[in-house]
This record gives C-alpha cells, sequence and structure tokens, in this order.
C-alpha cells in the first residue's frame, strides 16, 4: 500500500463544473484499490506541496482564468518536475486552456498559457453544447461539452479522442489532449465518474502496477455504464442550441 | 390611469386574438408563451399598454434561485394589505409568457384590473422588459453558478441583474450577501438601494452559508460590507424574525430553508415599498400565515388518493446552490426518498459539488438522468434501493411502501419531474396553483 496524493488547483475559483467529483473520483478509486489517499487544496499564494501523485485544475469563466494565470505560471517549474517524476496531471476547461501556449480572444487580445502542451486555444463566438462521444486508446470517452473555444493541436498523436457524436473542443473533430502524463479536456458531467476508464488511465500512469481495479469499483461501474448508454443513445438524436442572449 | 381607455379599442383584435390562442393553448394541455407572441406579434404597445395601469406600480423579482418564492410572498404580503396583485405564473417569465399572462386578465379593451404587477422575470430579459413596463420596485435576489450552457459566465448574469436594477424608479432591492451584487454601483441607478441579508449567526448556522457565486473578476471575491434595511436575525424550523428598519417582525415561512428566509427579507422590503405609509407589520405577518409554498417549494400533495394519508413534500431544484441548500434545510435524514432529474437539465457536473451528506440512503432514483444520480450517490457512498428511470413506475414503488413514521415522503425534484410527478398524483395544473 502507498500512499497517494492528489492536489487540486484552485478549487474555489475553478471549480463550477463538478471539478470536485473529478478529485474525488480518483481518491475513491485509489481508496478502493487498497491505497491511502491525501487530497491538498491549493489556492492563489499558497506553497506548491513538495508531494504531488495526481494534481487537478478544473473550470472556470475566463475571469477567473485570468485571476489564477500568474500564480499558476510562477508554479510552471513545479509542475513539469512533478510530470518528468511520473506525476499525472488532469485539467478541464479554462483550467486546461491555461497548459496551453495561450488563448486567443475574441476582442483580439490574448491570455498567455504555461506552454506545457504544444496547442493554442481560440475562444470562438458559437457555445458547442450538448453530449459529445469520443473513441480513444482507453475506450469511448463520453460526456458534456459546454464551452466556446477551439483547440488547435498540431501533433495528431496528442489528439486523444476523434469524436463520434458531438462537435468536440479540437479542430478536425477532436476531444482530450493526452501526452506524457497531461491530460486536458473539456469534457464535463463530470468527465471521470463517467469515464472510470479515464480515471484509470490517470492512476495507473501515477500508481504503476500498485493500481488494480477490484469488484468494488464494478459495484460503481455498473451505474457509470448504465449512465454512459443513455448519454451514448441521447449523444446521436438530441441537439442543444445555445439560447443567444 | 393610463391612455389605455381611449385607445382600447385599438387592441381588441389583438386582445382577442391572443385569448383564443391561450385557449386553443390551454384545450391541447399546457401552458404556453404562444398567445403572447400572437398579441405580440398583432400589436407591439400593447404590452407597455398593459403593464402602465398598475396605481401601486409594477415589481420585478430578479434571480439566479428564488424568484418564483420571493414573487409569491410579495403577492401575499399586498394581498393581505387589501391589494388585487396580479402576477405572472411561475415560470413564465419571459417576455411572451409575461404578455400571455396579462392577456389572461385584460380585458377586450386593454384593461388588467389589479392595483399592482409583481412579476418573476428571466435574468436575460429584465432589462428589455424594464424598458417596457417601467417598474418601480426592482428586487436583485442572488447570483449562483446557473444554467450556464445558457448564460455562459455568471458575471453575466450578474451585469444583467445590475443592468435591469438602473431602470428602477423607487427602489432596487438588493442582497448585501452577494459577492457581485453587494458591489453594485449606486450612483448608476435611478432609484435609492435597499440591502437585504442574514446576519452573521444566522448565515454561519446553515451548513454550507449562502452558496452565492464568488466575484471572480473585481480581485474581491467576497462581499462588500452594507448595511441591510432588511435582515434575516433567527430561523428556528419555519419560524424565522427579520428586522425591518426598526421593527423586529415575527413570520412563519411557508418552508424549510435559510433560503426562504431571505427570499422573505427582501419580499418585505418590495411589499413596504409599494404599500408606503399603507404597510403594517400586522398584515405581512397575517399574509406569510395564510401564505401556502410556492408550486413545488416545500408542497404538500397526498401520495395516495386519500387526503388524510400519507403526503409527499416536494422540494424542487434547478442547480447545485438550490439543492444545497434544501439538503441543508433538512431537519434529519429523510425516511423515505425519491430523487430526480430529466433532460430538462442537460449538464448535472454540479451534483458533484452538492455535498449530500445529509442524505442516509435514497430509496429510489428516477428519470432519464437516474444513472447519474446513481452514479454520484455511489461514489458518495449513499445506498440506492432502486434505480428506475421511469418515473411512473417510480411513483408506483413509493406508492408501494409502509406508511412513513413522520407521514411524509419527501421528493427531490428537478423541475419538468416535479410537474410530471405532481400531475401523476393528480395535482397537475400549474396556473391554479398559483392563482
Ligand atoms: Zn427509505
Amino acid at each position: 500500500m502507498t500512499t497517494l496524493r492528489i492536489v487540486q488547483l484552485y478549487p474555489d475559483l475553478l471549480g463550477i463544473t463538478g471539478d470536485r467529483g473529478n478529485v474525488d473520483v480518483l481518491a475513491t478509486r485509489a481508496r478502493l484499490a487498497g491505497h491511502d489517499v491525501v487530497v491538498e487544496s491549493v489556492g492563489l499564494g499558497d506553497p506548491s506541496p513538495a508531494e504531488a501523485d495526481v494534481i487537478v485544475i478544473g473550470n472556470g469563466p475566463l475571469s477567473a482564468v485570468r485571476a489564477v494565470r500568474d500564480d499558476l505560471a510562477a508554479r510552471s517549474a513545479w509542475l513539469s518536475a512533478k510530470r518528468s517524476g511520473g506525476a499525472s496531471l488532469f485539467a478541464v476547461g479554462g483550467g486546461a486552456e491555461l497548459l496551453t501556449e495561450g488563448i486567443d480572444l475574441l476582442d483580439g487580445t490574448s491570455v498567455d498559457g504555461l506552454g506545457m502542451l504544444a496547442a493554442r486555444v481560440t475562444r470562438t463566438r458559437t457555445r458547442k453544447v450538448g453530449y459529445v462521444v469520443a473513441e480513444t486508446v482507453d475506450g469511448r470517452l463520453v460526456g458534456f461539452e459546454d464551452h466556446a473555444s477551439e483547440w488547435s493541436v498540431p501533433d495528431a498523436a496528442a489528439r486523444y479522442g476523434r469524436v463520434a457524436a458531438g462537435v468536440g473542443g479540437i479542430a478536425g473533430g477532436f476531444e482530450t489532449v493526452a501526452v506524457d502524463g497531461v491530460w486536458a479536456t473539456n469534457v464535463q458531467g463530470p468527465a471521470l465518474p463517467l469515464n472510470p476508464q479515464l480515471a484509470d488511465a490517470i492512476l495507473l500512469r501515477a500508481l504503476g502496477d500498485a493500481y488494480a481495479t477490484t469488484g468494488a469499483h464494478e459495484a460503481i461501474d455498473v451505474h457509470a455504464r448504465a449512465a454512459r448508454a443513455e448519454i451514448e443513445r441521447l449523444a446521436a438524436s438530441k441537439h442543444f442550441t445555445a439560447i443567444k442572449l | 390611469m393610463s391612455g389605455a381607455t381611449g385607445s382600447g379599442i385599438r387592441y381588441a383584435p389583438a386582445i382577442l386574438a391572443g385569448k383564443l390562442a391561450r385557449f386553443a393553448t390551454r384545450l391541447r394541455g399546457g401552458g404556453s408563451a404562444f398567445p403572447g407572441y400572437v398579441a405580440n406579434r398583432m400589436a407591439p404597445s400593447l404590452l407597455r399598454t398593459l403593464g402602465g395601469q398598475f396605481p401601486y406600480g409594477v415589481v420585478f423579482v430578479l434571480g439566479s434561485n428564488g424568484k418564483t418564492t420571493t414573487t409569491h410572498m410579495i403577492s401575499e404580503i399586498l394581498r393581505a394589505h387589501g391589494l388585487k396583485v396580479f402576477t405572472n405564473p411561475t415560470g413564465a417569465n419571459l417576455p411572451q409568457g409575461v404578455t400571455s399572462a396579462l392577456l389572461a386578465d385584460a380585458t377586450l379593451t386593454g384593461r388588467v384590473k389589479a392595483d399592482a404587477a409583481v412579476l418573476e422575470v428571466d435574468e436575460g430579459f429584465a432589462a428589455e422588459l424594464a424598458d417596457i413596463l417601467d417598474p418601480s420596485v426592482i428586487v436583485a435576489l442572488n447570483v449562483q453558478v446557473d444554467q450556464l450552457y445558457r448564460f455562459y459566465e455568471t458575471e453575466r448574469v450578474a451585469d444583467m441583474m445590475l443592468d435591469a436594477a438602473t431602470r428602477a424608479s423607487g427602489l432596487v432591492v438588493v442582497n448585501r450577501d452577494d459577492p457581485y451584487l453587494s458591489k453594485i454601483d449606486t450612483s448608476s441607478l435611478k432609484a435609492p438601494a435597499a440591502f437585504f441579508g442574514a446576519s452573521t449567526e444566522v448565515v454561519a448556522e446553515s451548513a454550507h452559508g449562502l452558496v452565492n457565486a464568488l466575484d471572480t473578476r473585481s480581485g474581491e471575491t467576497g462581499t462588500r460590507v452594507q448595511d441591510a434595511a432588511s435582515e434575516v436575525t433567527s430561523i428556528s424550523g419555519r419560524a424565522v424574525e427579520i428586522r425591518l428598519g426598526g421593527q423586529q417582525i415575527p413570520i412563519t415561512l411557508p418552508a424549510r430553508g435559510l433560503h426562504y428566509a431571505v427570499d422573505a427579507a427582501a419580499a418585505l422590503s418590495a411589499a413596504q415599498q409599494v404599500l408606503g405609509n399603507r404597510f403594517d407589520a400586522g398584515d405581512a405577518i397575517a399574509g406569510f400565515a395564510a401564505m401556502a409554498p410556492a408550486y413545488g417549494r416545500g408542497e404538500l400533495v397526498p401520495l395516495r388518493h386519500a387526503r388524510g394519508g400519507e403526503q409527499v413534500e416536494f422540494v424542487m431544484f434547478k442547480n447545485g446552490p438550490s439543492l444545497q441548500l434544501n439538503v441543508d434545510a433538512l431537519e434529519g435524514a429523510p425516511e423515505r426518498l425519491l430523487m430526480a432529474i430529466d433532460e430538462g437539465t442537460p449538464d448535472v457536473s454540479w451534483l458533484y459539488d452538492v455535498d449530500l451528506g445529509a442524505f442516509d440512503h435514497v430509496d429510489v432514483v428516477t428519470g432519464e438522468k437516474a444513472h447519474q444520480i446513481a452514479l454520484r450517490l455511489a461514489y458518495a457512498g449513499i445506498p440506492i434501493g432502486t434505480v428506475e428511470p421511469d418515473i411512473e413506475k417510480a411513483v408506483e414503488i413509493m406508492r408501494g411502501f409502509a406508511p412513513t413514521a413522520a407521514g411524509r415522503q419527501i421528493w427531490f425534484v428537478n423541475y419538468e419531474l416535479m410537474m410530471l410527478g405532481r400531475r401523476i398524483l393528480g395535482y397537475g395544473d400549474q396556473e391554479v396553483a398559483r392563482r
């Protein structure tokens, strides 16, 4: 048994789409696999923890993305060191956009990213709202997308999912970036409860062979399978139009 | 009272067409904004004329949560003072819906016989409607993370409310415990602002406080300190004390919960402004005492057809904050609990931001999102009796249980399944409920 240390960055500012749920899923699945888990919240100005096996950054409005930008940039070396040491980094929505080279905004200005991912984000006038399903090496990624952004990801190998239904966040019909221990997604629901296969991929990177699922995981995953089936059914038939105000 | 008398005949065809469309819609079995659409197309100035004839003026109620309850409270306080009040049915809060509701009460010459109008208005259309209806009082209840697929960013909702508030001619009633609203720029307003809120002690007693959205843009995420003209000073179940100006007003809420107490503080402030020196604390207290819960907000409906038997308490939620506040208002874990969400709530990510630790089990989860609810509960380690997506079957399961000691089951439901659940129990007509 090992202790898994999960660090959630800026849970108050970047935590509007169930981001605690992603943290909770990682913690619960690791515990059910027999590990101790410590979850630590890090806010603006807090020291970066010496130990971190999984780092989670959530979603928030542009104002929150701007509010954390400099603080996150100051943690750049720490993030890179943890990543090269084998930690997993999972980021959603606005938080994920900060890991790219930058975010180009509708008013012609941009927000500089950390450049951890070879990608760039353009905020778009149209909003993508609805169910999304994408084929990945780990199985089907399913969830809800709700964002006004398009990622450009030149390296085809970094594109994790090919969209089967819905629109997806990456130009060309893709969704989610996965490269060397970093997962960056626009999938909500939130993503990890609906996608135990992705949660397990993140935990396998952090824990290695010490992570294996059990019957207790299966007791939860029956609900995930049923919820996923319903979403896949709806994704094929239901279309949303964001109301323009 | 207005120019309606002279020009009334001009509107007769539009009103008649609207009323006929309304009748047809009701025959099809449902409220609809369609009649308002028909009438507005035929006479675009009709809405302004209909709205301009209330001697005590028009009140707008805006907010992420609590619009229906607060509209109901203000209306009932005014009625307890002898006023005839016009109000829109719950949910009919877009321009066409407001027009439809006014048409239902209008004579063919465009007269609405009421002393005051109290309207819940969707934030997205509040400024536009205010330019037409000239509200004297605008109540800004709260800004909470809500319907992001529609509003995109919460601060946009704050700006919509603050923008609408500049249109009030008499008073802006605004929440001092809300990070965005507490920072209202009073110099931008035509009318004075009166703040409402709950005392620090009262908020501290609530497990998760007030759950208003953080202000992510000004550099100060919390509230700006403001004096409250109307303040909740104590809560014990449904018994609440509110300090309004210099008076201490003891009232009984129609349903439990800090959020309802705060709504009541806003409602008293708004009603006091509408009534001026006719406002009487005794009448306000009597108004609350006679108040039934607003549609689906703590409302009790018989589980089986017998009136004296087991009841269902409907607890409606539409987003994380409203679910959290209703969970926090529970008196102990519910004995028999149903939880229901359907596709009317497309993204349920926020279920994971709500602390459901007050539940010790859930008997039945239902609706198209039943499996997503079950998944949430499974990760929280809360035992589930049955997952049954079909609500008709779920209701049969709930009806099959032995009676509870409390004589009451609790059903936590989203808006659409509240409507459907009521209909299955034989209490389906929304418009009857508000009139
Ligand atoms: Zn039970």
